[in-house]
């Protein structure tokens, strides 16, 4: 399975070379973005457990923190990311703080109440966050798209090894034990609101930093990047790839990015055709699409994909 | 005093769970506590590790008051309780079990356990006889396994005291006896033990002293021998055994 | 004067809230989900309602009577296919309905647009009561939520169906070894539901506009509604809906109508810090 998985790493570098298709290109990169956002958010969806209904807002507003630091005090982009970050990590605490006295489902509803305060803030304060239009002209960080690509790519890269490596950490066994049983964690001697909120700041951290990013990259920042169905996008994806795995999440907002983009004949359909994606998953194989294409494989070669599970870094999420 | 609980006191609604609760532990006591069910026995120990509030009432660890702090706190100070219900961190494998309950530190070397954390993971796992078991995820575990990971992932806190809910129940006699000879162990090495028991030859075997609760209440005291031949604990179960056989 | 005049209107409009909120205090109460399509319902309730009132000139009255009707039965059906096979899961529940309320959103967008509708009032004209003026389509409004909530109540308190329902609320294993059909009642309570959602949404829609992504904001005052007044208490939702019915116009009133959304959410966000269980609720 890992050299599946590098051979398909080891491509993803080839691309530029393999084509001039800027539009191609320019999907790939959208396509890291989202993945990012989609392991980010499964690292407390899928291995702690919490449905964090927030998640866009700590991208929004990584990516308007970037806008004013270059269009309101013109700073240079590193410490615009810099500060991304550190916004991001105040929202999450501003907004897990509260949460986290709801346990599960209300956790949930929790934080998609929470995030209304930023988004309708943005409505509010139009003055400064420039309304429905955003912020616009920010300067790039790196002009040519192959280069952009490539910071993309490297970003995404860097995402999902960081997250390994947590996983793979005291923090990472906690986090899993949290989701396990919150109880016997707090029996256990752990501390459980510290580790929920660290690992939220984590997740919302990553989140800002790609807003940031790709706030220089797009040039604009709209409050769409706030937006409820953004997160939905995000949920979808990881539901689609796989809860609880280390690429199942990559893979969903890959496929998930290129159908929307390339069906664009459809593309006013696409919502549509994400919420039954999503609503068919949960009621027939909850551990995501993923988990159905292992299934479907391991009925036609079958015990090979035992090892090939474990080494996708798949930890059983009993959802059901 | 290594443990004084004062008029330790909890209400729900209008049912009085626990009543004006006291007692006194010296380091290295075993204490039993029993009683009828209903009692009240679990939600003492809910109370002593920091998952209830205490309406009234002290608990005092070496002096120092442990009421209102959070269960973690109360683990790091040394109280490590088990479950009546087994719990365990499903998907994890049974080391792993134990290195969420360890401290990062390591245990110094008055521990029971000491050293690096691996090392003390094993040792303790070879004590509850869990070693040859410490990559299976716990789910595949027979129940008396999972009795034994309880106790295991108690131990790995480096607990003072250790307070055990009903760690026998459900084992047959063989297991029973050598449950009670692991915990005797436990405490020869200097833990101080609680124990809630309903199966008499255990709580018997294990206790230096006895506490009876009796509808939140504590209604004799003393050592297996004196509590069993109290009046009021012959009758407290008496009764009980009328009500089940009536 | 004017001070006086908003806390009213906040009361007026603070009847509706509680009677959207209490929609979802019931499935949450009795089901133990968190219904996140549950502003969605209030949405299509909203455009069934224009299309049947304006576009097809059906009376208000008889648009109300079918709104309620059509919602029902698309709440049964979404219960039946989509949380009764995954109520045991929270998680999956929230999931679900999410998906679903998105589902709903896009088909109203798809069907009427995204143009920002709203229908002709009720009734017309105004009302002097201690010289503070009233419009009628307020008033009336409120008289029917109002009449809503009371025929809701003696539904819970005198039907055998509200009386199971309670039961289970309670306790749902000791209701069934009761020998109530558990299931039968969650599909109920689901559509029930849906339907006071709608209910609100019909009476509201001279009043507000109307478009597609307009459920969010329901759905999440809804939910602070419910938090603030206590999670499982009816009572404590209706109080609170009024509460936050005065808060919201007294903050259009003195500071703008684009803060509306922010400083209810603030207050669940304080709530949620200091006391979880609400003003009302038992503690969890």
């Amino acid at each position: 399975m890992e050299i599946v998985m590098a051979s398909l790493v080891a491509f993803l570098f080839l691309v530029p070379f393999l084509t001039r298709d800027r539009y191609l290109l320019h999907i790939l990169i959208l396509s890291n973005v989202m993945a990012i956002l989609a392991v980010s958010w499964n690292l407390v969806a899928g291995y702690l457990g919490q449905l964090n209904l927030a998640h866009a807002i700590f991208y929004g507003l990584g990516a308007y923190a970037s806008g004013y630091a270059f269009k309101l005090f013109r700073l240079p982009p590193l410490i615009g990311i810099f500060a991304s970050g550190v916004v991001a990590i105040i929202a999450a605490l501003v907004v897990g703080i509260p949460c986290f006295r709801l346990k599960g489902h209300y956790f949930a509803i929790a934080t998609l109440a929470s995030s209304q305060i930023f988004y309708a803030a943005t409505g509010a304060l139009s003055k400064i966050t420039g309304g429905e239009e955003g912020i616009s002209g920010i300067k790039p960080l790196l002009k040519s798209l192959i280069a952009n690509y490539y910071l993309f790519l490297i970003l995404m890269i860097a995402t999902v090894f960081t997250i390994y490596m947590i996983l793979r950490s005291r923090l990472g066994l906690i986090i899993r034990s949290v989701r396990e049983d919150e109880l016997l964690s707090e029996a256990s001697g752990l501390d459980t609101m510290k580790y929920k909120i660290l690992a939220l700041c984590i997740s919302a951290f990553i989140a800002g930093i790609i807003g940031s990013v790709n706030c220089y990259y797009q040039s604009i920042v709209t409050p769409d990047t706030l937006s409820i169905s953004l997160t939905f996008g995000i949920v979808a994806m990881v539901i689609v790839g796989g809860f609880g795995t280390l690429v199942g999440p990559v893979i969903g907002a890959y496929l998930l990015t290129f159908i929307a983009e390339y069906l664009y004949f459809i593309l006013q359909f696409r919502l549509i055709i994400f919420s039954l994606l999503i609503i068919f998953i949960i009621l027939f194989s909850p551990k995501g699409f993923l988990d159905l294409i292992v299934r479907g494989m391991e009925s036609i070669f079958g015990p090979k994909m035992e090892a090939a599970k474990m080494e996708l870094g798949e930890d059983d999420v009993s959802e059901s | 005093m290594f443990l004084r609980v004062e008029s330790l006191t909890k209400h729900f609604g209008g049912l009085s769970a626990i009543s004006e609760v006291n007692f006194e532990l010296s380091e290295g006591d075993m204490l039993g506590v029993m009683g009828p069910n209903g009692a009240g026995k679990t939600t003492l120990i809910n109370l002593l590790s920091g998952f209830l509030m205490p309406d009234e009432g002290n608990i005092f660890l070496g002096g120092e008051n442990l009421v209102g702090l959070k269960p973690h706190r109360i683990v790091q100070k040394g109280i490590a309780r088990t479950f009546q219900q087994v719990r365990k961190f499903s998907n994890l494998t049974v080391f792993e079990n134990l290195k969420v309950a360890c401290k990062v530190e390591g245990a110094s070397e008055k521990d029971l356990f000491p050293g690096s954390t691996e090392k003390r993971i094993l040792e303790i796992l070879k004590f509850v006889n869990l070693y040859r078991k410490r990559d299976v995820v716990s789910t595949s575990l027979p129940f008396d396994d999972l009795k034994r990971l309880e106790i295991g992932r108690a131990l790995a806190t480096s607990p003072v005291l250790l307070m055990l809910d009903e760690p026998v129940s459900g084992l047959t006699l063989e297991e029973t006896d050598g449950f009670i000879d692991l915990i005797r162990k436990i405490n020869s090495y200097g833990v101080t033990i609680i124990v809630i028991e309903h199966v008499m030859r255990a709580l018997m075997n294990i206790s230096r002293r006895i506490i009876v609760l009796d509808g939140g209440r504590k209604i004799s005291e003393g050592t297996p021998k004196e509590v069993s031949r109290d009046q009021k604990v012959i009758e407290v179960y008496l009764g009980e055994m009328a009500e089940r056989y009536a | 004067m004017g001070v006086v005049q908003v806390i009213v209107s906040g009361l007026i409009v603070g009847g509706l809230y509680a009677v959207v909120a209490t929609g979802l205090s019931l499935t949450w109460g009795v089901m133990n989900i968190v219904n996140v399509s549950h502003g969605a319902f209030y949405m299509i309730g909203s455009f069934i309602t224009y299309s049947l009132y304006m576009k097809l000139g059906v009376n208000p009255f008889l648009s109300f009577l079918l709104t309620l009707l059509i919602i029902f039965a698309v709440g049964l059906v979404a219960e039946k296919t989509l949380i009764h096979p995954v109520r045991k899961s929270g998680e999956n529940v929230v999931l679900i309905t999410f998906a679903l309320a998105i589902f709903l959103e896009e088909v109203a967008r798809i069907t009427w647009g995204l143009i920002y509708r709203t229908t002709a009032p009720y009734f017309k004209g105004t009302i002097d009561v201690f010289g503070i003026i009233l419009d009628w389509q307020r008033v009336g409004t409120f008289c029917i939520g109002i009449l809503v909530l009371i025929i809701f109540n003696m539904f819970l308190k005198k039907t055998k169906i509200g009386k199971a329902t309670r039961m289970v609320e309670q306790d749902e294993e000791v209701a069934m070894l009761l020998g109530i059909n558990v299931d039968r009642i969650y599909l109920i309570t689901f559509a029930i539901g849906a339907c006071l959602a709608a209910s609100a949404a019909s009476l509201l829609a001279p009043l507000y506009l109307i478009y597609p992504s307009m459920g969010w904001t329901p759905l999440l005052f809804s939910f602070s509604i419910v938090v603030l007044g206590g999670m499982g208490s009816m009572k404590g939702t209706i109080y609170a809906g009024f509460l936050f019915g005065v808060i919201s116009l007294l903050t259009t009133y003195f500071i703008s109508s684009g803060w509306v959304n922010v400083i209810p959410f603030t207050i669940l966000v304080l709530v949620l810090l200091v006391k979880p269980s609400g003003l009302f609720g038992r503690e969890a």
